[in-house]
C-alpha cells in the first residue's frame, strides 16, 4: 500500500502532495509544512525508496526532467541571505497552496492575510569537491531511480549564476530552493550539505528586484541534512582492537571485517605505502603526514582544536613541457588524484598569480547578491594547495586579500564573507595540504612542514604530476578498505587514559628542563598530531606507545626539516 | 488624508449619494473656495457634478484650497470601505466650521475649546457603524476625538508617571508647571510658526495618558485608517489653534496676517509619523503583522535614485476630451475602460496626460540586518523600503535607522497581463518614521556628545525636523524602549544577577581566555581595558566642547615567543564590542588611519576608515607592535592620547574620532627577553609611545617545574578530553561575557566617592614616594600624572565591571594593584632592582643619569686639568683615559651621549672627524 502511494508520489507529486493536504485539512494548517516534511520523511525513508527518487546532477540537469518532477538534490547551501517569501497556503476554495501550486483567482478578491505563510528561500549549488566514488555511493544505482526516459539529443547544459559556485569553471548546477517547513530551513546555513528532496519547477529568481529571471527551483518537501564535517560514515574503529586486553576476547560484533580483512596496522602501512609511492615519490613520512591531514577535522572551537595545516616543502615543480601552450595548462600532482581517490570531499587549488588576482576567495554579496568564492566548501573538506603555479609578478589587491582569507582559513577555521558595510565570519572545516616548492611555504604559515625526499631526478619529478589515468590502484577491495580507513577515522574519536595524560605531562615537563626552546606550542602541537596518529591507527585510545611514536614521527619530521633548511641555506 | 485613496469611489457614479448626504462637494472645501477660486472654475464644476460627471479636481488653484491630503506612505484600502465616507463625514463638516470662523462672521465661537465636539456636532446621515472599520468594531469618530483630547490634553507628567511606572529612571521635573504642560498645543503651535507638516508622535505617549491607551493598539493594528484620522484630526486643531491665535490676538496672528496664515494652514497636508514603538527584528515579520505598524532596525545598504510615484492619473477621452482622474489604489492605477459620459461611452478611448498627473517623491532603499541582529552563523537578510515625500533622500547608504512603518505584502503576478496570481507575495514596508540610530550603539558613551540636550522623558516629536530624522536627542528615549521589549529585560536581569557574585571579577578573568593557562593579572588588566573608564569632559565645568579626557585603557603584553599574546589578543577582539585585528607587519599608517579614493559610482572622494577609526568606541588590537614602521606607529601617538586622527590628503582635511583602546603585543628586540637589560631596551619602541599604555605586561616564559605541570597539565585536560570542557571551574561563554562587557560599557559611568578619591591621592603620593632615596640628591621618578590618570581609569573600570554607580575604595585599592604588577614587572630597573618610571617616559633610568653625570664629571676634570686644554684631547684618548680611572666599563655610546650633552652646553667643542676627532673645553674656567 505504501509502495503504490509511494509510486504516485513520485509519479505525480503535485497530486499527492493536494491528497496529502485534504487528508490533513481537519488539523490546523499552520503545521501543515512540518506534516509535510514528516510524512515525505517517512514514506521515502528506507534506502531502497530514497534510491528511488531521481538525482538531479550534472548529468541529469532540470531540464531533462519534466515540470512539477519530484527530484533529490544533494547540495551545498550557498546562499541564505535571501528574505523570505509570503505564499498564501489556501486558495479560496480550501485548496493547497505553496510548493509553486498556483490559483487562478479573481484580482480585486481580497486576500486574508492570515492564510499567508513564510517560506525560506535559499540557493544551493551541487556539492563542491565532491569525489567522484562518494556521489556515486550516495546516489545509489541509477537503474533503480524512478524516471522517464530523457529525449535523445540536447544541448549541453548552460549552469545560470555560475558566480554563486566556488568553482565557475567547474561543471555544477545551480537551483533556488524554497523550503516551506521554516523550522528546518532556519538549521540550515551556508556551505551545510544537504539532500533536498521536492518537485521541480522553473520560477523566477525571489531575490532579483525587478527584471524577473527565471530559474530552476526546487520546492522542498523535506530536506535530509547530511553528517556535518563528512559526507559518509564509517564505523570507528574499523574493527575489535585485540591488542588491548579489555577488549581482548573478540566478541560477536566485529566478525565481518575484522576477520577478513588486514589489521588496521597492516592498512595503515599498506596505505601509506600507496599514497607514497604514487604520489610522494616513495616518501613515507611526508605519505604520513598526508594521511594526518587527511582525518584531521575541527573538534572544538573553544578552546580551539583545529586541523593542523601541511606543508610539504621540497615539492619540485612540474617538469618543462615542450608543447607551446605550456601556459595554459600546469599539470596537477598526482597527489590530487590519489586524494580524490580516499576522501569524499577534496579540491585542489592550484595557485597561480592570475588565479590569486582574479578569483575572489572569499564569498561577497555584490548587489544584494552573494557571490560565491573558491573557499566557500563544504564542511569536511580538504583542499590540495599548490604554489609551483606562482610566478614572478604583482600580487593586487585581490590577490593580497586572497592569501589572507586562506590564511585565516589555516588558523582559525573562519572564512569572512563580504557584505556592504559590514563583515560576517563563518566557521569552516577545512584542512589544507600546501605543496611547496621552497624550504616553505611562500605565502602561508603553517603549523606543520615536511620535507619531501628523494624527488630530485627528472623521472622522480615526471612520476610526481604524472597523469591520473597511470595510477596503479590497488584491488578493489582494499581500495574500499583504504576508504573505510580515512573515512572512518574521520567520524571517530580518541579516549585519553589518565595514565596517558599523566605521563604526557611528565615528559613535557622533563623536556622543558633540558631544552627551554620547547613551548607550550610544541605540547598542543604534539597532542593533535597524537590524536591523529591514533585516530589513523584507529585505535580507541591513546595510548602510551601511540604518543611516543607520534613524537618520534614530528621528531623526524623536525629534524628533518631543519637540514633542509640549511642545506638550502648558502 | 481621508481622501487618500477615494478618488474610484468618488468618481463613480455609484458612490457619489454617499456624499450628497452631507457634503456638497467631493472635492476641496467649498467655503474656502467660495473666496478665492474663480466663480467660472466653480460653475462650471457644479454643473459637472450637478450631471454626474467626475470634476477634475487637478485644477483646484494652487493657493487656500485644501489639497487633498494625499500620503505615499499610506495606501489607505478605506476607498472600497464606507469608512472613508464616515471619515469624510468627520472632515467636511469640521472644515465647513473652520471656514466659518474664519470667513470673518465670527457669529460662532471656535468650537476647538470643547475637543469633544468635533464629532459628535455633526451629524450624519450614516448609520453608526459603518464608521468603523472595515471588519472591526473600532469607531473612527470615537478615535478621533480620542486623539484630539490626547493632543489638546497630554502632559508632561503622564508621561513621567508612566516611565516611573515601568521602572524607568525619570528626570526629577524642575516645577510643576512643568509637568501641567500641554506638550503636543506647543507643538502645534511651533509647527506654524516654522511652517512644519510633520508631527512625530511618540507612540509611548499615545499609552501613558490614560484615556489614549487604547489608540497605540489601534494604530498598530490599523495604521491606514487611524493615521489618516490622526492626519485630519490634526489639521483642524492646527486651524482651531490658529484662530484661538486669531482671536487672542498673538503676535503674528492679527489682521490679514493671521488671515494669511490661516489660509496657508488650509492648504497644507499634515502627517502624522509615529514612532517609538519597540523594534522587533526582521526575521520576526510574519504574514500576520500585514497592514500593521512595525518598528525595524538595519543598515541601509542600497537606495535607489528618487522615483516619482503617481498618485492620481490624468486621463483624456481622446474622442470628446472628456477627462477622468484616477487614484492610485493599493499600488496600482485602474485605467477606465471605457469614457464614463454617458454620451459617449467609446470604449478603449481613454489616454494618460502625463503632464497633467500628480506624482510623489518615492525612493526604495534596502534594508539590512545589522551584524549584532544576525543569528549565529547565517547570513544578513535584507527588507525593502519605500520611503516617500519628506523621507526621500533622508538617510543613505550606511546609515543605521530605526523605521517604523506599514508591512505590505503584495501578490506578485505571473505575468503583468494575466489575471493569474502566483499563490506568492513580494513583502516591504511602507515608512512612516525614519530614524537614525546612532552608528556607534554598542559603545554609546553619553560623554561624547554635546551637553544641553537634557530633556524631558516624553517629549515626543518635535514638528518633524528633516521628516523626523536625526533626532540624536531621542536616542535615550529609545534606548529606554528597547529594554522594555522582554528579551532584552530577561537578559539584563540575568546580567544584573551576574554582577552581584562576590566572585565575579575572577569569573569573567576567567573566561576571557580560558585555553590560556594562568596569567591572571594580564588577564585582569584587559578585562578591565575591555570595560574602560568614563570619558570625561572638562566642559562639566561650563562651556561646551571642552577637551575630554579619556576613558579608554591602553595595554601593552611584551613577552617571550609563545606565551600565547597573539591568542590573548583573538579573544580580545571576538568580545570587544568594536574589535579590530590588526597585524603590526601587514599594517600602513594609512590601513590604521583612514585613505581617501575616489567612489567608483560617484566618481567623488570619499574617506574610507582604517582599523583605528573603524574602532572607535572599541579596541583595537594590534599584533607584532613592535614590527610595524616608525611611520605607521607615529600615528598611534595622536590616537593614544588626543584620541583622533587628523586627516590632510587630497583636499580632505578632517578629524576622525577613533576613541579606541589599544592592546598592543610585542616581542623584545632579540626575540626574547633579554633579564639583564631594561624595559625600554628591550622594546624597541619610543619611550613617548610606552608611556601612553597604561599598563605594560611582561610576559616571560620561565622555566618552572611546577609551573610546567600546571600548564601542561591545563593543556592536556584542554587538548585532548573528548568534550574539551576545562574541568570544574565554571566559566561564561563569550557571547555572555561580550554582553555583559557591552552592557556595563553603555550603562554604566560610574563616579568617584570621596572615600575612594582620597585613597587614589594616597596610592600617588606612596607611588611617587617610593622613589624619595634619602641618600642621593637626584629623585628616581615612580609615577607621574599619567599613572595617576590610569588610576582612575581602572578603578572606575573595575567599578563598572561590578555595575556599580560609585567607584569605590575596594575598586581603587584593585587599580592600584594592577599598577603596581604591571609596574613591578616592567618599570624594575635591571641594576637596581627599584621601581623608575623614567626608565618608561624617557628611557634612562636613575642608574644611568647617574652614571652619565660620573662621566660627565669626569671628563671635564680631565680636560681642565690637561695641559693643554688649548689643544683639546684626543676622542680615543679621552676614551681610553676614562677607561683606566673607572670601575665600570665605559660604554661608546654612553660617552657620546655625555659629549653630546657638553656640546650643546657650550662646555666643550668637538673638533675633526672620525678618528681625529679630539675635544676641547671651551668658556668657563
Amino acid at each position: 500500500m505504501v509502495s503504490a502511494y509511494r509510486v504516485d508520489a513520485l509519479r505525480n507529486p503535485t497530486f499527492a502532495l493536494q491528497d496529502f493536504y485534504r487528508e490533513c485539512s481537519s488539523n490546523d494548517t499552520a503545521s501543515f509544512p512540518r506534516q509535510v516534511s514528516n510524512h515525505y520523511a517517512q514514506v521515502f525513508g528506507s534506502p531502497e525508496a530514497f534510491n528511488e527518487i531521481p538525482t538531479l546532477d550534472i548529468r541529469k540537469p532540470p531540464d531533462t526532467f519534466q515540470d512539477r518532477s519530484l527530484v533529490r538534490f544533494r547540495a551545498m547551501v550557498q546562499d541564505t541571505s535571501a528574505s523570505t517569501e509570503m505564499y498564501l497556503s489556501k486558495s479560496k476554495k480550501g485548496e493547497c497552496g505553496g510548493w509553486g501550486i498556483d490559483f487562478t483567482e479573481q484580482e480585486d478578491a481580497r486576500v486574508d492575510f492570515t492564510d499567508l505563510r513564510e517560506c525560506s528561500v535559499l540557493w544551493v549549488v551541487s556539492v563542491p569537491s565532491q569525489s567522484t566514488w562518494s556521489a556515486r555511493e550516495l546516489d545509489g544505482p541509477v537503474e533503480h531511480q524512478e524516471r522517464a526516459i530523457p529525449s535523445g539529443s540536447r544541448i549541453p547544459y548552460e549552469p545560470q549564476h555560475s558566480h554563486k559556485y566556488p568553482h565557475p569553471s567547474v561543471s555544477h548546477l545551480g537551483v533556488q530552493v524554497k523550503v516551506y517547513d521554516t523550522e528546518c530551513s532556519e538549521k540550515l546555513r551556508p556551505t551545510d550539505v544537504a539532500t533536498f528532496v521536492g518537485i521541480l519547477t522553473n520560477d523566477a529568481l525571489s531575490s532579483s528586484l525587478d527584471a524577473s529571471v527565471d530559474v530552476p527551483t526546487l520546492h522542498v518537501l523535506y530536506v535530509l541534512q547530511q553528517h556535518p564535517s563528512n559526507l559518509l560514515t564509517r564505523p570507528y574503529p574499523s574493527f575489535v582492537a585485540t591488542e588491548t586486553p579489555v577488549d581482548g576476547a573478540p566478541s560477536g560484533k566485529g566478525k565481518d571485517r575484522a576477520v577478513s580483512e588486514p589489521r588496521p596496522e597492516e592498512l595503515r602501512t599498506q596505505l601509506i605505502e600507496w599514497i607514497a609511492e604514487e604520489a610522494l615519490g616513495g616518501d613515507h613520512d611526508a605519505a604520513e603526514w598526508v594521511l594526518l591531514a587527511c582525518i584531521a577535522r575541527v573538534q572544538s572551537r573553544n578552546p580551539p582544536i583545529l586541523p593542523p595545516s601541511v606543508t610539504i616543502t621540497q615539492f619540485p615543480s612540474p617538469p618543462l613541457t615542450s608543447s607551446t601552450n605550456a601556459a595554459a595548462a600546469v599539470p596537477t600532482p598526482t597527489l590530487s588524484a590519489v586524494l580524490a581517490e580516499l576522501l569524499p570531499l577534496t579540491h585542489t587549488l592550484p595557485l597561480s598569480l592570475p588565479l590569486l588576482n582574479k578569483e575572489p576567495f572569499a564569498p561577497e554579496s555584490k548587489d544584494e547578491d552573494l557571490h560565491s568564492g573558491a573557499l566557500q566548501l563544504p564542511q569536511g573538506t580538504v583542499l590540495l594547495v599548490t604554489e609551483s603555479g606562482v610566478q614572478e609578478g604583482k600580487l593586487v589587491d585581490r590577490g593580497v586579500l586572497n592569501v589572507r582569507a586562506l590564511q585565516e582559513v589555516m588558523a582559525t577555521q573562519t572564512l569572512s564573507y563580504a557584505f556592504p558595510f559590514s563583515a560576517f565570519s563563518f566557521p569552516t572545516d577545512i584542512s589544507c595540504i600546501v605543496l611547496s616548492e621552497g624550504s616553505k611555504s611562500a605565502f602561508f604559515k603553517t603549523d606543520i612542514s615536511v620535507a619531501l625526499r628523494g624527488a630530485t631526478s627528472p623521472e622522480a619529478i615526471a612520476r610526481l604530476y604524472k597523469p591520473a589515468e597511470s595510477i596503479k590502484m590497488p584491488d578493489p577491495e582494499l581500495l574500499a578498505a583504504f576508504r573505510d580507513l580515512v573515512v572512518g577515522a574521520r567520524c571517530g574519536k580518541v579516549q585519553v587514559s589518565v595514565e596517558t595524560s599523566e605521563y604526557i605531562q611528565q615528559d613535557f615537563v622533563r623536556e622543558r628542563q633540558q631544552d627551554q626552546s620547547i613551548t607550550s606550542d610544541d605540547l598542543i602541537r604534539r597532542m593533535t598530531v597524537a590524536k591523529l596518529y591514533a585516530l589513523s591507527m584507529h585505535a580507541p585510545t591513546l595510548t602510551v606507545k601511540v604518543w611516543v611514536r607520534a613524537k618520534a614521527c614530528d621528531e623526524r619530521r623536525r629534524a628533518a626539516c631543519a637540514q633542509t633548511t640549511v642545506k638550502t641555506k648558502p | 488624508m481621508q481622501d487618500g485613496g477615494q478618488a474610484p469611489a468618488s468618481d463613480a457614479p455609484a458612490a457619489q449619494p454617499l456624499f450628497f448626504a452631507s457634503t456638497p462637494s467631493a472635492a476641496g472645501t467649498p467655503a474656502r473656495r467660495q473666496n478665492l477660486a474663480t466663480p467660472g472654475s466653480r460653475t462650471s464644476e457644479v454643473a459637472r457634478r450637478a450631471v454626474g460627471l467626475s470634476t477634475p479636481r487637478g485644477k483646484t488653484p494652487p493657493a487656500p484650497a485644501t489639497p487633498k491630503n494625499r500620503r505615499g506612505d499610506i495606501h489607505s484600502s478605506l476607498s472600497v470601505t464606507p469608512v472613508t465616507a464616515a471619515s469624510r463625514q468627520v472632515q467636511r463638516p469640521r472644515n465647513l466650521d473652520g471656514d466659518l470662523n474664519s470667513d470673518g462672521t465670527h457669529m460662532d465661537l471656535p468650537a476647538s475649546s470643547a475637543p469633544d465636539l468635533t464629532a459628535p456636532t455633526v451629524p450624519s446621515d450614516e448609520p453608526d457603524e459603518i464608521r468603523a472599520i472595515w471588519g472591526t468594531t473600532v469607531n473612527i469618530n470615537v478615535t478621533m476625538q480620542t486623539f484630539r483630547d490626547f493632543l489638546l490634553n497630554f502632559k508632561v507628567k503622564y508621561r513621567v508617571a508612566h516611565d516611573r511606572e515601568h521602572g524607568m529612571r525619570t528626570r526629577v521635573l524642575s516645577t510643576p508647571a512643568e509637568g501641567e504642560h500641554t506638550l503636543y498645543v506647543t507643538y502645534l503651535r511651533r509647527m506654524r510658526q516654522t511652517g512644519e507638516t510633520n508631527l512625530n508622535l511618540d507612540m509611548i505617549n499615545l499609552s501613558s495618558y490614560p484615556p489614549s491607551r487604547k489608540l497605540f493598539s489601534q494604530v498598530v493594528k490599523y495604521p491606514q485608517e487611524v493615521i489618516p484620522a490622526m492626519d485630519q484630526v490634526l489639521k483642524d486643531l492646527m486651524l482651531e489653534v490658529a484662530e484661538e491665535d486669531q482671536q487672542a490676538g498673538m503676535p503674528g496672528m492679527v489682521g490679514p496676517e493671521g488671515e494669511e496664515e490661516i489660509a496657508d494652514i488650509m492648504s497644507k497636508v499634515y502627517k502624522i509619523r509615529p514612532f517609538g514603538m519597540p523594534s522587533i527584528n526582521m526575521r520576526d515579520l510574519n504574514p500576520t503583522d500585514t497592514d500593521k505598524l512595525v518598528c525595524i532596525k538595519g543598515l541601509v545598504i542600497r537606495a535607489t535614485p528618487v522615483i516619482p510615484d503617481m498618485k492620481v492619473a490624468f486621463f483624456r477621452c481622446l474622442k470628446c476630451n472628456h477627462t477622468v482622474q484616477v487614484e492610485i489604489d493599493r499600488g496600482k492605477i485602474d485605467e477606465p475602460a471605457m469614457c464614463p459620459r454617458d454620451v459617449c461611452a467609446s470604449v478603449g478611448t481613454m489616454s494618460l496626460v502625463h503632464n497633467r498627473c500628480e506624482f510623489a517623491d518615492r525612493q526604495v532603499i534596502r534594508l539590512q540586518e545589522t551584524p549584532d541582529a544576525v543569528p549565529d552563523g547565517q547570513t544578513p537578510h535584507t527588507v525593502s523600503l519605500s520611503v516617500y515625500d519628506e523621507l526621500v533622500d533622508v538617510s543613505k547608504p550606511g546609515d543605521r535607522l530605526a523605521v517604523t512603518g506599514i508591512f505590505r505584502s503584495i501578490p506578485v503576478r505571473v505575468n503583468p497581463r494575466q489575471r493569474t496570481l502566483k499563490s506568492l507575495f513580494k513583502t516591504y514596508l511602507d515608512v512612516v518614521h525614519v530614524r537614525m540610530t546612532s552608528s556607534d550603539r554598542l559603545g554609546f558613551d553619553r560623554s561624547t556628545r554635546a551637553l544641553g540636550n537634557d530633556r524631558v522623558p516624553g517629549v515626543g516629536g518635535i514638528g518633524g525636523v528633516g521628516g523626523g530624522a536625526d533626532e540624536d536627542d531621542e536616542q535615550d528615549l529609545t534606548g529606554e524602549q528597547e529594554r522594555r521589549a522582554t528579551r532584552r529585560q530577561e537578559m539584563e536581569a540575568k546580567l544584573r544577577e551576574l554582577s552581584q557574585r562576590p566572585d565575579i571579577y575572577d569569573l569573567l578573568a576567567r573566561s576571557l581566555a580560558p585555553s590560556i593557562w594562568a596569567l591572571d593579572d594580564v588577564k585582569k588588566g584587559i578585562l578591565l581595558q575591555l570595560f574602560g573608564g568614563t570619558n570625561k569632559s572638562i566642559a562639566r565645568g561650563g562651556g561646551g566642547g571642552g577637551p575630554r579626557y579619556r576613558g579608554d585603557i591602553n595595554v601593552l603584553l611584551v613577552g617571550d615567543p609563545g606565551v600565547a599574546k597573539s591568542q590573548i589578543l583573538q579573544y580580545v577582539h571576538k568580545i570587544a564590542p568594536r574589535g579590530v585585528f590588526t597585524s603590526g607587519k601587514g599594517s600602513s599608517a594609512v590601513g590604521l588611519t583612514a585613505y581617501v579614493t575616489r567612489d567608483p559610482d560617484s566618481k567623488q572622494l570619499v574617506l574610507e576608515s582604517g582599523a583605528l577609526v573603524l574602532s572607535d568606541g572599541g579596541v583595537c588590537c594590534i599584533d607584532e607592535f613592535d614590527k610595524m614602521s616608525d611611520a605607521t606607529r607615529s600615528v598611534l601617538h595622536e590616537v593614544m592620547e588626543q584620541q583622533t586622527v587628523s586627516i590632510a590628503k587630497a583636499g580632505i582635511i578632517t578629524t576622525l574620532n577613533a576613541r579606541t583602546s589599544i592592546l598592543a603585543a610585542a616581542n623584545p628586540v632579540g626575540s626574547n627577553y633579554n633579564r639583564n637589560a631594561t624595559i625600554t631596551q628591550n622594546i624597541d619602541l619610543p619611550p613617548t609611545l610606552i608611556s601612553r599604555f597604561d599598563l605594560l605586561y611582561l610576559v616571560l616564559d620561565q622555566v618552572d617545574e611546577t609551573l610546567d605541570r600546571k600548564l601542561a597539565q591545563h593543556l592536556v585536560s584542554l587538548y585532548l578530553e573528548d568534550a574539551p570542557q576545562s574541568g570544574a571551574e565554571d566559566y561564561l561563554p563569550l557571547e555572555e561575557l561580550a554582553a555583559y562587557v557591552t552592557y556595563a560599557r553603555s550603562r554604566i559611568s560610574p563616579a568617584i566617592t570621596e572615600e575612594a578619591s582620597e585613597e587614589l591621592v594616597r596610592c600617588y603620593v606612596t607611588m611617587r614616594k617610593a622613589g624619595e632615596d634619602p641618600r642621593s640628591n637626584e629623585r628616581r621618578i615612580t609615577a607621574t600624572t599619567r599613572q595617576l590618570e590610569s588610576m582612575i581609569r581602572l578603578s572606575e573600570a573595575h567599578a563598572r565591571m561590578r555595575f556599580s554607580v560609585f567607584v569605590e575604595l575596594d575598586d581603587v585599592k584593585e587599580a592600584y594593584r594592577l599598577m603596581r604588577e604591571a609596574l613591578n614587572t616592567s618599570a624594575r630597573d635591571p641594576t637596581t632592582g627599584e621601581i623608575d618610571m623614567g626608565l618608561l617616559d624617557t628611557g634612562i633610568g636613575r642608574q644611568q643619569r647617574k652614571l652619565r653625570g660620573d662621566m660627565r664629571r669626569a671628563v671635564l676634570a680631565m680636560l681642565d686639568g690637561n695641559a693643554g686644554s688649548t689643544r683639546g684631547v684626543k676622542w680615543t684618548e679621552a676614551l681610553q683615559q676614562l677607561e683606566e680611572q673607572s670601575s665600570v666599563r665605559v660604554s661608546t655610546s654612553e660617552f657620546q651621549e655625555v659629549i653630546k650633552e657638553l656640546e650643546q652646553e657650550g662646555m666643550v667643542k668637538v673638533v675633526g672627524d672620525r678618528e681625529r676627532r679630539t675635544i676641547r673645553r671651551i668658556g668657563g674656567a
